[in-house]
């Protein structure tokens, strides 16, 4: 590739390109996008049905493409908005301009010293940057974490003595991930409880580790929950309240914060 | 609806006008989302990743609305529909471009159990042949995911109408508007920064050096 000239390395990069997308419209055909769209007729929806039940490929991409429907729109929406309001709230205040003074000597310079403070200050109040993607990864009970490439329990059965680990992994580095915190939450109906978590790690890079020991250090009720873990910025966790609101959602996002809950139920027992 | 009707639409929702924000991520959802997932499928190993590639695909979904909302829609506003792309397919290329960079990325996650895009890369040609060549491919095609990253929807459309269908230049003119010279300025462009990221990767083996980087081209 070194010895190319600049327009042959261009063509082999077209041909490529090309062969790339051939490749996957042989493998992924235009049905799956109007899938993703809501538009195929009854038989086609059949058809990629039918795919999807004889091949664990064709049944991944339509987990991948079946709609997302309203309730996801919804919750992009708020995000979409929860984003501007934090912007909005943090936003420079309207700068004053100063008139011109010709003789103005020493205060000139004071007052064009303050501007470039008040300048850099409003720099950094700003909104931050949203954070990436998190994956959830949870071991409790004789389970293996999820993410193993066993199938997924359907629940994960607790008794006292049981540990529970939670892994929350970013998709891409925090950078400020000094500045992170998290907190785990356990669900059922319109009930929900935080959870003390007696191990608390948060590693450079934005992944959050929360453990705890049922019945020693962790307390939860009998029954079956759902469990939730928020990480985020400092200051910026959103309540209980919210993911009551949204206690159907696998993830929910705002400024500066991301709540994933474990698909699996949480089932605790009295006894092994 | 026409181009000038969808940046009527979109000037609405990015002033606050709920309603039409609510149509245009309605609407927008589904290209964006089968952008998504077309990149998640290409680059997943497969089912021994283990995660739910619906988690996946609803999280990245997810971004890409933020980052095309982002710092009062800065994004969405540097769509010029005389510039020959849709508003989807703009949106699409944003997604594209997006999903890539995160997939990429995500090597450097600690405690990461499941690598996507580098262990793809690294694994054989699959049209096999003498080991040189089979490397050349996958460096040409490190090059090209690189490309997709750096360029602006733009600049990814100029590549797909110049290298990919092969136009001419005054065909490309035509389609997007521009100048002749202006292709020619682009194609100068694309060529420059071909071979820049070229020597970045020969220079940097192990890749991943820059996290979303900002469009340059």
């Amino acid at each position: 590739m070194d010895d190319m000239s600049d327009d042959e390395l261009l063509r082999a990069l077209g041909q490529m390109a090309r062969q790339e997308r051939d490749r996957e419209t042989a493998r992924l055909d235009e049905r799956w996008d109007r899938l993703a769209a809501g538009d195929l007729s009854a038989a086609e929806e059949a058809e990629l049905r039918s795919l999807a039940a004889a091949s664990e490929e064709a049944r991944q991409a339509y987990e991948a493409f079946r709609p997302l429907g309203a309730d996801f729109q919804a919750r992009v929406v708020q995000a979409i908005r929860d984003e501007a309001g934090a912007a909005a709230a943090t936003a420079a205040p309207p700068v004053r301009v100063l008139p011109f003074r010709p003789r103005a000597g020493w205060l000139a310079g004071a007052l064009g010293a303050a501007a470039a403070v008040a300048a850099s200050l409003v720099f950094l109040v700003r909104a931050p940057a949203p954070l990436p993607g998190y994956v959830l990864a949870v071991a409790g009970g004789d389970q293996p974490l999820r993410g193993a490439p066993a199938a997924a329990p359907e629940a994960r059965v607790l008794h006292p003595g049981s540990s529970l680990t939670v892994l929350a992994r970013p998709s891409t580095e925090v950078p400020d991930s000094d500045r992170l915190e998290a907190r785990w939450f356990v669900a059922r109906g319109a009930e929900i409880r935080e959870l003390v978590a007696p191990r608390k790690e948060v590693a450079p890079g934005g992944a959050v580790r929360l453990s705890g020991t049922l019945g020693e250090d962790l307390a939860i009720e009998l029954g079956e929950w759902s469990l939730w873990v928020v990480v985020g910025r400092q200051g910026r966790l959103p309540g209980a309240s919210l993911l009551r609101a949204h206690r159907g959602a696998l993830t929910l996002r705002g400024a500066g914060w991301i709540a994933l809950r474990d698909p699996v139920t949480l089932r605790i027992v009295a006894d092994r | 609806m026409d181009g000038r009707g969808l940046q009527h639409q979109l000037r609405r929702a990015l002033a606050g006008d709920e309603a039409e924000l609510n149509r245009l991520v309605g609407a927008l959802a589904p290209v964006v989302q089968a952008r998504v997932a077309r990149c998640l499928l290409r680059w997943r190993i497969g089912p021994a990743a283990g995660r739910s590639v619906r988690q996946e695909v609803e999280d990245l979904t997810q971004e890409v609305f933020l980052q095309l909302f982002a710092d009062q829609g800065r994004v969405l506003r540097s769509w010029q529909p005389e510039r020959g792309l849709t508003l989807p397919n703009f949106v699409g290329l944003v997604a594209e471009r997006q999903t890539t960079s995160v997939l990429r990325s995500g090597r450097r996650s600690p405690w990461k159990e499941d690598p996507t895009l580098p262990e793809r890369l690294d694994a054989p040609a699959e049209d096999g042949g003498p080991e040189r060549v089979a490397a050349s491919r996958e460096e040409l095609r490190l090059l090209l995911q690189r490309l997709t990253e750096e360029l602006s929807p733009l600049g990814r459309n100029l590549f797909d109408l110049l290298f990919l269908q092969e136009l001419s230049l005054t065909e490309v003119a035509r389609r997007t508007g521009l100048s002749n010279d202006a292709v020619y300025a682009w194609r100068s462009r694309l060529r420059r920064l071909a071979r820049r990221l070229q020597t970045e990767l020969a220079m940097s083996e192990s890749g991943g050096k820059r996290e979303n980087p900002s469009w340059t081209t």
